[in-house]
């Protein structure tokens, strides 16, 4: 198992998986990023999504807006410590009244990322976690399918210790989003 | 037969003084009960008794005398300050412990002010032991409490607190019937049926001292000549102590309709007592609740102490509910550890403080997956809910407005059902949204120009792309709160080079709101939000 990620070129899968983590290249990215994850949603009517996010985030790079994500059904829940963010995202994910569960947390260790992946199996539902300090290289194995690192613009993806090495690129194009990945773009 | 409780707290201020002293404050020599202790007022007069102690009132002080004068008759006198705000909510504070009791307790006041409380107790006496062993009961809690009370029971109210302030001062507790109330009562003085001072003065001129000596006046002479200006009349008073005229109790809280409790005889000192009882308690509950039909919304659980007061704990759900299982759960969410049981917890009491019809549905036998998310939704809510706090679990809300901070606003998910939501008009907003937008500095070009360059968090970012404006145009009727105009606003998009896409805005119009004068304001740019 090679801890150190590579970036490849493969296209990212289309199929979100059962636990997935998209990390922000910068602290002016996490638009890109949260825009990003929310298109990991499994194609339903209308997808009920539930992000819980620490309270310094929210103060500092502003509250998701509902009117910009039309379509899409919020809940909020406003955290304060990583253990708390943690617990909220595995009710989420274990009731399965979301379709998809966010979580802004900077820190997951596997025993912990494990309990979410059960968690999200039981309830049916997709669990992404939304980090904003990027840089993988120094976490250890954690048990999340894919890991994306979302820039505006330019989306690449390092595999986790059991993922798929893919890497996407979109180019930059103002009427696109950076989350809009088509498969296969060079 | 009615059966009225009436405590009547002797001294009450001096009693809340003694119980908050030694936990406020270090202990103060002058509470000791052998030292004579007057508590002030200040009023128009000046400086007055407002309350003593049996110390006091035995070395022949009394309520209203000024401290001058008493200081002059008893030179050591520990004389402190009265605080009837604190009194007030001290016994509004034992009239919730008197819960414990009966569901609706009512404060009584004397011509001194607030001094006892009162309840209702029909029926309810074989649960303390009996008639007989009742009023007992209740004397003996309170003393343990540290109250120094007389309870009174009788079968009115004005009976009741006549007997509690009147009766027989070497008894602390009384009891009368139906049979004996006319006897009892007689021996009172005039006094006893909650009249004013003068009437009590002009039945003195007329040589009726006593309550038995108005028995056998006739009743309309009686009316027209005591009569006060409020209404509150001789005869009246008269008829509501012997139970000619219906009286009503004023409970100092709403009583909930369901309720189950159980008392212990031995204090419970830990939580485990509690986690232990919980189950049961909220099984009777639901099982009254299911006799109705009814769910429950707002639950609260109570311990009542030994020392007199109330440890409570409440959690609200969306949807009504009577599964005791699920309401478990919420209250260990809730976190059963900010119950604190101080000396001992003797009483819990389970209440469902808001009710709502239920009905059972039966499930699909196809079992859509739509409404199983639905329905899986509030409980999920409500979860969140006891451990984040209620203003902690939000959904966005859109409002009829198009500022865009003013166009949704985020409301507590709990109980709350969302609207119907608007289609939305096709605009382009963002994501993330800054509230309340950061100014910035900006170079573009007049009267309308999208920036070229600008600088945000102290980065200074260069134009790329841009699209707009898009202009919005105030709220005229809406004042802002400090006086000044509310101008147009031209909204941009705009992408950096390093990709990223905002939404600036420039408020005020070059030209038509901005002229150029030295007294106004310059038109300014504020950054409000983050696209993908």
């Amino acid at each position: 198992m090679d801890p150190s990620p590579r970036l490849s070129n493969a296209p990212y899968p289309a199929d979100p998986a059962v636990l997935e983590e998209v990390c922000a290249a910068g602290p002016g990215d996490l638009a890109s990023a949260f825009a990003f994850a929310l298109s990991r949603a499994p194609e339903a009517g209308r997808p009920v999504v539930f992000l819980a996010a620490p309270r310094a985030w929210l103060a500092e790079h502003g509250r998701p807006y509902g009117r910009g994500l039309p379509g899409v059904e919020l809940i909020l829940a406003a955290t304060s410590t990583g253990v708390e963010g943690l617990w909220a995202m595995e009710q989420a994910l274990r009731s399965g009244a979301v379709t998809m569960a966010l979580g802004g947390i900077e820190e997951a260790s596997l025993a912990q990322t494990r309990r979410l992946g059960f968690a999200a199996h039981e309830g049916g539902s997709v669990g992404v976690m939304l980090r904003l300090r990027g840089g993988g290289t120094e976490r250890g194995p954690t048990a999340l399918a894919h890991r994306a690192r979302g820039q505006c613009g330019r989306t690449r993806r390092r595999p986790g210790p059991g993922g798929r090495t893919i890497v996407g690129r979109t180019g930059a194009q103002p009427q696109r989003a950076a989350g809009c990945v088509d498969a296969g773009a060079g | 037969m009615r059966r009225i409780v009436s405590v009547w707290l002797i001294d009450w201020p001096v009693t809340v003084r003694a119980r908050s002293a030694g936990r406020t404050s270090p202990p103060d020599p002058a509470l000791a009960p052998a030292v004579p202790l007057a508590l002030i007022r200040r009023t128009a007069r000046g400086a007055v008794i407002h309350a003593l102690n049996p110390a006091a009132r035995a070395a022949g002080l009394r309520r209203g005398q000024t401290q001058a004068d008493a200081l002059a008759m008893i030179p050591a006198l520990a004389c402190r300050p009265a605080d009837p705000e604190a009194d007030r909510s001290a016994l509004e504070g034992l009239a919730v412990w008197a819960e414990r009791w009966s569901p609706a307790v009512s404060l009584s006041a004397s011509g001194d002010g607030l001094d006892g409380i009162c309840f209702d107790m029909t029926g309810a006496a074989h649960l303390f032991g009996g008639e007989a062993a009742l009023p007992d009961r209740i004397g003996t809690r309170l003393a343990e409490a540290g109250i120094g009370a007389r309870v009174a029971v009788a079968p009115t109210i004005g009976a009741a607190w006549a007997l509690a302030r009147h009766g027989d001062p070497e008894r602390r507790t009384l009891s009368v019937d139906d049979d004996s109330l006319r006897g009892s009562l007689a021996g009172l003085p005039v006094e006893a049926l909650r009249v004013g001072a003068n009437i009590v003065a002009e039945a003195r001129r007329f040589g009726l001292k006593r309550i038995g000596d108005l028995y056998p006046i006739p009743r309309a002479g009686l009316a027209r000549r005591f009569r006060e200006g409020d209404g509150i009349d001789l005869v009246r008073r008269l008829d509501q102590a012997l139970g000619f005229a219906a009286e009503a109790l004023v409970p100092v809280r709403a009583a909930p309709r369901y309720r189950v409790w159980e008392a212990h005889a031995e204090p419970l000192t830990d939580m485990d007592g509690i986690v232990a009882r919980l189950p049961g308690l909220a099984t009777d509950l639901a099982a009254a609740l299911d006799r109705d039909g009814q769910g429950a919304r707002a639950l609260t659980l109570s311990g009542f102490r030994t020392d007199g007061t109330v440890s409570g704990l409440s959690v609200r759900m969306s949807r009504p509910d009577r599964d005791p299982g699920v309401w478990l759960r919420l209250f260990r969410e809730r976190g059963l550890e900010r119950i604190d049981p101080g000396f001992g917890i003797d009483a819990l009491m389970l209440s469902a403080d808001l009710t709502e019809p239920v009905t059972a549905r039966q499930t699909e036998m196809t079992g859509q997956a739509v409404e199983d998310r639905a329905a899986a939704l509030a409980p999920l809510i409500d979860r969140l809910s006891a451990r984040l706090g209620e203003g902690r679990v939000l959904r966005p809300e859109p409002v009829d407005s198009w500022i865009p901070e003013r166009a949704e606003r985020l409301r507590p998910a709990l109980g709350h059902v969302p609207s119907v939501t608007d289609p939305g008009d096709g605009r382009r907003r963002p994501i993330l949204l800054l509230d309340p937008s950061e100014p910035i500095e900006a170079l573009a070009e007049l009267p309308d120009g999208a920036p070229a360059r600008f600088t945000w968090r102290r980065v200074s970012r260069r134009v790329k792309r841009s699209d707009g404006p898009e202009r919005l145009s105030p709220e005229w009727w809406r004042p802002r709160p400090d006086g000044r105009q509310v101008r147009t606003r031209d909204y941009y998009c705009v992408e950096d080079d390093g990709g990223r896409r905002y939404w600036l805005f420039r408020e005020g119009l070059y030209g038509r709101e901005y002229a150029g004068h030295d007294d106004e304001r310059a038109p300014s740019w504020w950054m409000h939000g983050m696209f993908a």
